[in-house]
């Protein structure tokens, strides 16, 4: 028997040690001893006693706790393990739908004391702040070893006390172990030369949630390294195939009774490596390419997809292979058994269609559509003088489209006809000999300070279709050199209208390029109405 | 497919910037057919015209008097891909009504025994080459009046536009390519001249006033 008070009274113990904790350790079995800790007044009247707990755990359940004006509550947890954890006090309150967690990081003998009568009396705030309102009474409460989920450290002990009546009583807390153990994901999937985590859990049987355990877990071993090998519950995958993977783990089991003893489970998982490639990975242009996933059976294929820059194929399901010709390059992925496998594929460039170039110009009569009518005589704006016109006019083929695999879908130009016409025109006063301008102008005339019909006319042409320029004609023939309509539909993969308008958009660039005014270079001593003679 | 217009039709509504005009049509093109020509035919295509000289109209005749506003890029699951779409306001800048197409069916309003054929081409492209995203088109035919929509002055018309379909997990280069969306509009219509179907350009295209970023296209956290 070992007496505190005599060890107060000696000095042995502090006199304000009015609490404590008491270790016992002996060789036996469980049961062998059955200490008792036994508290009695001075009278020897009244008395507080209660049994010794015998058990480490991980986590521990306990019961009711209660304050109130006559009664306190003091919950207990200690480190009984060789090495440092932290552990937690939980107190739930409020039907347990509120809770009051005290954390805190313990050395092997060290303590958590929660009296709760204090908490709430001084409503001490817990890490996050929170308070217990002051009229709670009554809750429950967890301890937990966060730092060892497998078998845990700590030790328990609870007390509530009666202080009118000089009552007081113990409560059980009870151990919480493991119900099962699982290994996951089952099945475990891969792609060849990937590796990917297993996790190893238990399944609690107090909360009958999973934690995870994998720390815990040793002897990793795969049953066909030549498919996968296990390390530290990390998987590589190595070879196509299905194979088996397994682990064990020490954990306490869930006979509470017998303060939940350390039992050794295990755990497997199917695991299996896959692989898909196409063939060839670089095709020509409008090539077949085959696509075969291995390591999984049809079934378990549950989509094959092709993306690329904007665009995607959704493929079939329930398949090994999609094959079919490809006109762009791209990734194709499968998910096969829950796991996802790529590849790039690609495509060579295709033959390119002929370039659009900008039509020979063609001298037309004045008001030929859809030129407007000149007048003479000209007004003096080089409007007046000439005008031209890029009259854009192209075919598409019928788009072609592939009816099957990655591609499928995705149409492409076919061919590309330009049959577009450059026309420009001259007012009729620089081409109609009789008409009173052409009659007036220098050389014509006689009239040696004013130019000549040639000097307009080659103005006005350089103007129009001057080459290298700058001319209306030489900026179309600059913006089909840039941007050329040919380039687009040869390299162009998506929708049929797409491959319109994106052609037309170029022939269109060329139009708003020719539409900037270039420079005149109109001669100035022109001869207008009323054709004055030169000066004497 | 139904109840998503009707549901963004509501939602649009509500919030819609305040102008002097009402919201006079909506239309989702973003599941417009891949292939608006009937299938194995050739299509031929003309435009351009007179290059005006210093006097040069601008917009050239013909263009639509409207300007346009992309207002947010929308986002669809389609399968393990990602679909955008662009929603963009087009608004009658003009001091007089216009008719637009706003048909979604194509291939059927632009059939060559159809009378007064138009369509309006939208195109969406990056902002930062210029490569082009998607396209959509809606069209109209004198035979088909719901297809037409008229836009008083000020009023607006909204329209969904594909803007390309992404893998969201797929650590492509392009993917980071393709940050801005811009948009243009640019009016056709259709004429049966000796046997050919000409598809015309009319005026010059439009372009939105402003870009929009493509989540998909370009978030550095979704490309892995």
């Amino acid at each position: 028997m070992l007496d505190l008070a005599k060890a107060t009274a000696t000095g042995q113990l502090p006199l304000d040690a009015y609490w404590g904790t008491v270790i016992l350790k002996y060789q036996g079995r469980s049961g062998d001893l059955v200490p008792i800790a036994t508290s009695f007044d001075v009278t020897g009247r009244y008395g507080l006693q209660t049994p010794f707990s015998e058990g480490l755990s991980r986590l521990w359940k306990g019961s009711m706790w209660h304050v109130d004006g006559r009664r306190n509550s003091l919950i207990l947890t200690g480190n009984g393990g060789t090495e440092p954890t932290r552990a937690t006090v939980t107190l739930f309150y409020n039907k347990g739908k509120a809770s009051y967690p005290i954390e805190r990081r313990l050395e092997p003998g060290e303590q958590i004391w929660a009296d709760v009568g204090e908490i709430i009396r001084n409503q001490i705030p817990d890490k996050d702040g929170k308070t217990i309102p002051p009229d709670t009474m009554m809750g429950s409460y967890e301890l937990r070893d966060l730092d060892h989920p497998g078998v845990g450290h700590l030790y328990e002990g609870k007390l509530v006390i009666d202080k009118t009546w000089g009552h007081g009583y113990y409560g059980c807390a009870t151990c919480c172990g493991t119900e099962e153990t699982a290994m996951n994901p089952d099945p475990l999937g891969g792609p060849i030369t990937t590796g990917a985590w297993n996790d190893f859990e238990a399944r609690d049987a107090c909360t009958d949630s999973w934690e995870d355990v994998t720390g815990e877990a040793t002897d990793w071993t795969s049953d066909n390294a030549g498919v996968v090998t296990i390390a530290r519950g990390y998987t590589n995958f190595v070879g196509v195939g299905s194979t088996y993977g397994s682990a064990q783990v020490q954990l306490e089991s869930d006979r509470h009774l017998q303060e939940c003893p350390v039992m050794t489970y295990g755990g497997q998982n199917t695991q299996n490596t896959l692989a898909m490639t196409c063939s060839p990975s670089t095709v020509a242009w409008g090539g077949s390419v085959s696509c075969t996933v291995r390591g999984a059976s049809a079934s378990q294929v549950t989509g094959w997809n092709f993306s690329a820059s904007g665009l995607a194929v959704n493929g079939p399901t329930g398949t090994l292979t999609w094959t079919g010709p490809m006109v762009a390059s791209g990734t194709v992925t499968a998910t096969a058994a829950g796991v996802t496998l790529s590849t790039s594929v690609t495509v060579d460039a295709r033959s390119a269609f002929q370039a659009v170039t900008v039509p020979t110009p063609q001298l037309v009569p004045s008001g030929t559509a859809p030129m407007p009518v000149l007048t003479s005589p000209p007004s003096g704006a080089e409007g007046t003088f000439g005008q031209s016109a890029y009259v854009y006019s192209f075919t598409l083929g019928p788009p072609g489209a592939a009816s099957s695999g990655p591609n499928a879908g995705l149409y492409y130009a076919t061919s590309l006809t330009d049959a577009s016409s450059y026309p420009w025109e001259l007012n009729p006063g620089l081409t109609n000999t009789g008409d009173p301008f052409y009659l007036h102008q220098g050389q014509n005339a006689g009239y040696g300070c004013y130019a000549t019909v040639s000097q307009i006319v080659a103005a006005v042409q350089a103007h129009e279709i001057g080459m290298p320029g700058p001319s209306h004609y030489s900026e179309v023939a600059a913006a089909l050199a840039g941007d050329n309509p040919a380039t687009f539909a040869t390299t162009y993969v998506g929708t049929s209208s797409g491959i319109q308008s994106g052609v037309e958009a170029a022939y269109n660039a060329a139009v708003l390029a020719g539409n900037v005014e270039p420079r005149t270079d109109l001669p100035t001593n022109i001869d207008y109405p009323p054709y004055p003679e030169c000066p004497q | 497919m139904k109840m998503r217009a009707i549901y963004a039709t509501f939602t649009l509504l509500a919030l819609l910037p305040r102008t002097h005009g009402k919201q006079a049509a909506f239309v989702d093109l973003s599941a417009s057919p891949t292939a608006p020509e009937p299938k194995g035919q050739a299509v031929a295509i003309r435009g351009g015209g007179v290059l005006y000289h210093g006097n040069a109209p601008r917009p050239l005749p013909g263009t639509p008097p409207v300007s346009l506003t992309l207002r947010r890029v929308i986002s669809v699951r389609d399968g393990a891909a990602v679909k955008d779409i662009v929603e963009v306001i087009m608004t009658n800048v003009g001091k007089a009504p216009i008719s637009i197409p706003v048909g979604t069916a194509p291939v059927s309003l632009l059939a060559a025994n159809e009378k007064n054929r138009r369509f309006l081409d939208f195109s969406v492209r990056s902002g930062r080459n210029g490569r082009l995203l998607g396209s959509a088109r809606s069209a109209s035919s004198e035979g088909h009046p719901e297809s037409t929509a008229t836009l008083q002055p000020g009023d607006t018309a909204v329209f969904w536009i594909p803007a390309g379909i992404w893998r969201p997990d797929a650590a492509t280069s392009e993917n980071a390519e393709a940050q801005e969306a811009t948009l243009s509009v640019l009016l056709h219509r259709k004429v049966l001249e000796n046997g050919t179907d000409w598809i015309e350009a009319v005026g010059e295209p439009v372009y939105s006033q402003n870009s929009l970023p493509l989540p998909h296209a370009a978030t550095p956290e979704v490309v892995r």
